[in-house]
């Protein structure tokens, strides 16, 4: 038998089921305090209530500080999955297919722009070894002047030898001397113009082709760089995906955080309510209470066994607490792991590594500066090309005009070697000196016209290099190739410093939610209050039932201690309302599982045979 | 909901270096990397490049001057050391303007990462020091009774 059964019997009340309003029922008629117990305590009690008040004033207070922190914590983790969900769509789709579009039309550009290179470095290189042409068949005709001079001497010589015989060959003399004279200053003036002309046409081409020989060798470079991007692209764009999947699980996550979070928070109001009832039941104990409605009867026995079943209470409220705010404490810290992921899944989704050096979209424009780097010596060489075009144009109609004048020489030295020949003829064996050197002369003077037809055919080919040179520079200008390729620069160099952009601001956005949650799980620290402050009171309450009850000492008060305990487990508000109406009103049937089960054992009585005291509960 | 930008930036009172006139012209500085952040954010960094890089080479100029004018005022002893990294910005500074003016405008993420950084570390710890060490000589000035002002016009360099 119960000892509540036992102790009802032995006051003729019956078994449990109502069996311990019945057993404070019976104990409420023992003796009443003394007068300087009574005295003790109150005031013991009166600290008690005092502390238990404190108590869940200030849980409340924490758990209200951690109600108000969870719409912001809630606001801050929608806005960073927002941003991610953001970036991730825009890496895999919008931004995605834009760097991809804006890669390839790049691509098109370098590759047009290799083949317009490779071509002009074809014409150049022709340009300058008709150049070299040029100045070799120059240098040439010095031994056309040297040998007319020769000529011009041994001419005036011959005819002093055939004296009388050579009276019409006067002239003739003459005419060679000022033959040389007129081919040696032509000569010189080509020679000092193609001196002062080619070397600079040598140099632009010279620089020109180097231009164009490094835009041939740094477009593949570039052109792979491209290419290396727009595979870190598609792999990017394919890492954003599965991101996406990854970071909507962990948002699921959080999410079931946040819900045990607010669970945990709404159990406190149990172990609150526990607390408040605890004093509510500790202030009916008071003087003041006595005789009033609601007031507990305060003769030690029954006050000590009233006591006992509040720090059960109190023990019961202390476990809730303790489970309630370890949940709240793994809920706060799950949130902010979850978000650590969150964080580190935006910066591994951009490539970002502990070095931010290594960031993908800082590569990204990396790339776009070398692109554009490499544009700008794609203008440069343009710009060379048109320049070397406009001065190579200018310098073969000079080089043209000075052989066009040596060609004339070259008429004069022809005609007067056949007159020479036609003289020597009519001298007869004399004049054969003289008909050798008539011949030297035309030999000369053919010489001398096969080198200015190679001149004006390289100058031609110079020219028609030129003119190619021209039409592909215009062409080049109205293909708007490299405009196209720096708007497709600016649009990938947009969406990369947007992506670079959003992973700072969730960077930040998360850090400061991450010290926020440390902040508030630091600053909790209700759990030891709490289990403190219950730890405290109950050794008071425990202190008084042991003071008022000296000789309480009935068989079988172990399990009156365990039922004490299982009611106490077991306890709610409405269970202790059923018991209190069951026990006034002798009809409702109390709701709590322990004392519900053995209602069956409790014949019910009218509310007068209970008692004056039992309106406590 | 939309994304409002953060300040990526946030000047906080760890940067602070009790010097309440070279606190106010950090702050600038910071304004200066959030503004570019959020232009960057609408994808539009570029459009605003070259008025800050303006700005920041005007601002570095003045401020640094300030600074030096101060050490200078309360002979420093870190005077020379805390110049070298002044000089090392102003390097910086020129050569972002010179590379925006040859036409490289792909340099956004390149200049917040180094700005963010380069305030960070140097409010942190070099204008920290610098920040004791004129509170400490402004507590013993106060402290003789003569109210010695930091006259940032005399100089002992």
């Amino acid at each position: 038998m119960h000892v509540a059964d036992q102790l009802a019997a032995q006051a003729g009340a019956p078994p449990s089921g109502r069996r311990l309003s019945g057993w404070l029922r019976t104990f409420r008629r023992k003796a009443a305090l003394k007068d300087s117990e009574s005295k003790a305590w109150d005031e013991t009690l009166g600290q008690v209530i005092a502390d238990l008040d404190l108590l869940n004033h200030n849980t409340e207070q924490d758990f209200l500080r951690i109600g108000g922190k969870l719409s912001e914590f809630s606001e801050a983790v929608g806005l960073i999955s927002f941003e991610l969900t953001a970036l991730a769509d825009m890496m895999s789709a919008e931004q995605g297919l834009r760097a991809s579009h804006a890669l390839t039309g790049i691509l098109d550009g370098f590759t047009k722009i290799r083949a317009r290179a490779e071509e002009g470095n074809g014409l150049l290189d022709g340009m300058l070894r008709e150049a070299g042409l040029v100045k070799r068949t120059l240098s040439g005709f010095k031994g056309t002047v040297s040998t007319l001079t020769t000529l011009g001497v041994l001419t005036r010589i011959e005819t002093a030898r055939l004296g009388a015989a050579s009276a019409d060959f006067g002239p003739l003399a003459d005419a060679v001397k000022s033959l040389s004279g007129s081919v040696q200053e032509r000569v010189e003036n080509a020679l000092d113009t193609a001196s002062q002309l080619i070397p600079p046409i040598e140099s632009v081409l010279i620089s020109s082709a180097a231009l164009e020989k490094r835009q041939t060798n740094d477009l593949p470079a570039m052109i792979s760089e491209v290419l290396a991007q727009l595979a870190s692209f598609a792999d990017m764009q394919k890492r954003a995906l599965a991101s996406s999947v990854r970071m909507r699980s962990q948002y699921g996550a959080i999410s079931d955080a946040f819900k045990k979070l607010v669970v945990s928070i709404q159990f406190h109001d149990i172990t609150r309510q526990q607390v408040e009832h605890v004093i509510e039941i500790l202030r009916r104990l008071s003087p003041d209470s006595e005789g009033q409605e609601g007031g507990i009867s305060r003769d030690p026995q029954s006050a000590a066994a009233v006591l006992a079943l509040q720090s059960s209470q109190l023990a019961d409220a202390g476990e809730k607490f303790a489970v309630s705010v370890a949940s709240i404490a793994r809920s706060l810290d799950d949130i902010a792991a979850h978000v650590l992921e969150m964080t580190e899944e935006s910066r591994s989704l951009s490539g970002f590594s502990e070095v931010e050096k290594n960031s993908f979209s800082l590569r990204m424009e990396q790339s776009c500066s070398a692109i554009l780097a490499g544009l700008v010596h794609c203008d440069n060489a343009e710009a060379a090309n048109e320049a070397t075009h406009r001065g190579l144009a200018e310098t073969i109609g000079r080089m043209r005009g000075a052989i066009e004048e040596i060609q004339t020489v070259e008429i004069q030295m022809e005609r007067l070697a056949l007159n020479a020949n036609i003289r020597a003829a009519h001298i007869g064996g004399s004049g054969d000196a003289l008909a050798v050197l008539a011949g030297t002369i035309q030999q000369l003077a053919f010489e001398s016209r096969g080198r200015s037809e190679s001149l004006l055919q390289a100058l031609g080919s110079m020219s028609q290099a030129g003119t190619r040179l021209a039409v592909r520079c215009a062409s080049a200008g109205s293909d708007h190739c490299e405009e196209t390729m720096r708007v497709a620069i600016a649009e990938l160099h947009s969406s990369s410093e947007r992506s670079f952009a959003q992973i700072g601001q969730i960077t930040v956005r998360s850090t400061r939610l991450r010290e926020d949650l440390s902040a508030t799980r630091e600053s909790f620290s209700v759990g030891s209050v709490f289990a403190e402050a219950v730890r405290r009171a109950r050794g008071t309450l425990q202190e008084i039932v042991e003071q008022n009850q000296p000789t309480f000492s009935p068989p079988g008060a172990e399990a009156m201690g365990r039922d004490l305990d299982d009611f106490a487990r077991h306890y709610t508000m409405q269970a202790e309302r059923d018991v209190h109406e069951g026990v006034t009103k002798a009809v409702a049937r109390p709701a709590s599982v322990a004392v519900q089960a053995e209602q069956s054992e409790f014949p019910l009585k009218a509310a007068e045979e209970l008692g004056e005291n039992v309106e406590f509960f | 909901m939309s994304a409002v930008p953060v300040k990526i930036l946030e000047w906080t009172p760890e940067y602070a270096v009790q010097v309440a006139e070279i606190d106010r012209e950090h702050q600038v500085w910071f304004e200066v990397v959030n503004r570019l952040h959020a232009a960057m954010l609408a994808g539009k960094g570029v459009e605003i490049l070259g008025v800050l890089l303006a700005e920041t080479t005007r601002y570095t100029s003045d401020h640094f001057a300030h600074e030096e004018q101060l050490m200078a005022a309360v002979d420093y002893p870190e005077l020379r050391a805390h110049v070298q990294q002044h000089d090392g910005l102003r390097r910086q500074a020129r050569e972002f303007r010179k590379r925006f003016e040859r036409g490289e405008v792909t340099m956004t993420i390149e200049l917040t990462l180094f700005l963010s950084a380069w305030i960070k570390q140097h409010t942190m710890t070099t204008d920290r020091q610098l920040g004791r060490y004129l509170s400490t000589c402004r507590r013993g000035a106060a402290r003789n009774g003569s109210v010695r002002r930091l006259n940032p016009q005399v100089s002992s360099r």
